[in-house]
């Protein structure tokens, strides 16, 4: 599975709390809609790191980066080739 | 001194209930902790937002008589205790209300008389002077009822647009490196990071040096308050 629907995968069915309509897309704004908050930013983390087996850095963590599955996708990219 | 007991007695109790006595000992004793003191210029705010549209909350200034009456109810017991102690301390606490019920309550250092400068130990330890017109706020929290409603963000800007309609310029705050959801909520409120400290605390004892500046990206710094 890459990345993406990965991401998009554990978002539709470990953070939202109700069922979507349709799929969330690539560049769907999360943070903005409520669906990365302060605690989803927690859970997410934890499974961007030990799916990936990477770190992320406290200057990581901005709401840009995690402003839609695009974004989210990239900032892991970035982590495993530094 | 009774608030103070009521507090500790409370704290303890919730702790142990929430299997977090450990987590409550580790507040008073810890090592070389990073801690990022922030502040918000109060005088680029739209004071037309309305932070709390869609929550169903009001936001209130905590008084004492409306505590001591009843009037509202605090889920975590140890908050009216912190409450009373608070405010007999000169600290204003502001909450979000539904029902009677707190669901977020936060404090902060902004004395109504004009001209007092804020001074609290943790500006000590944080390296801020509050100068006139900037106050400090500190110690929020949200029932655990209620978390992941997404009521922090609406309760901070509410408290902001407030100390704004005061006359006040800025506000400091903090947040701790290890603690993701505060660093979250400060940074989709676009506070300005200042440089962080290294903190070492035994109970009362407690030593702060400064970090380095902190190193996030170009593009957020500069879209943060100045």
């Amino acid at each position: 599975m890459d990345t993406k629907n990965a991401i998009r995968d554990f978002i539709t069915h470990e953070m939202l709390r109700h069922a979507l309509e349709t799929p969330l897309g690539d560049d769907d704004q999360l943070v903005e809609s409520g669906i990365i908050d302060s605690l989803g930013v927690m859970t997410l983390l934890s499974f961007l790191e030990e799916r990936y087996a990477l770190q992320i850095s406290g200057d990581d963590l901005i709401p840009d980066n995690f402003s839609s599955i695009s974004s989210i996708a990239s900032l892991v990219e970035m982590r495993r080739t530094s | 001194m009774l608030e103070n007991v009521g507090l500790s007695f409370h704290l303890l109790l919730e702790s142990i209930a929430e299997g977090k006595l450990i987590h409550l000992f580790h507040q008073q004793v810890f090592r070389s902790r990073l801690i990022t003191p922030v502040v918000m210029d109060l005088t680029v705010l739209d004071p037309a937002q309305d932070p709390l549209r869609g929550t169903e909350c009001s936001f209130i200034e905590l008084d004492l008589d409306q505590i001591r009456a009843g009037i509202y109810s605090f889920a975590v017991k140890s908050r009216r205790f912190k409450a009373f102690r608070n405010i007999r301390r000169g600290m204003r606490g502001f909450a979000l209300v539904k029902d009677g019920r707190v669901l977020g309550d936060l404090w902060c250092l902004a004395p109504r008389e004009k001209g007092r400068r804020v001074q609290h130990p943790d500006l000590d330890m944080l390296k801020i002077i509050c100068a006139e017109g900037e106050a400090y706020a500190q110690d929020m929290l949200i029932d655990p009822a209620y978390r992941g409603k997404n009521l922090a963000v609406p309760l901070l800007r509410s408290l902001h647009l407030e100390l704004k309609k005061e006359g006040w310029r800025k506000v400091y705050g903090c947040f701790w490196d290890d603690n993701i959801p505060a660093m979250w909520m400060h940074r989709m409120l676009k506070f300005k990071e200042l440089p962080k400290c290294r903190v070492s605390r035994f109970f009362r004892w407690i030593r702060s040096e400064s970090q380095p500046q902190p190193g996030l990206s170009a593009d957020y710094a500069e879209n943060c308050s100045q």
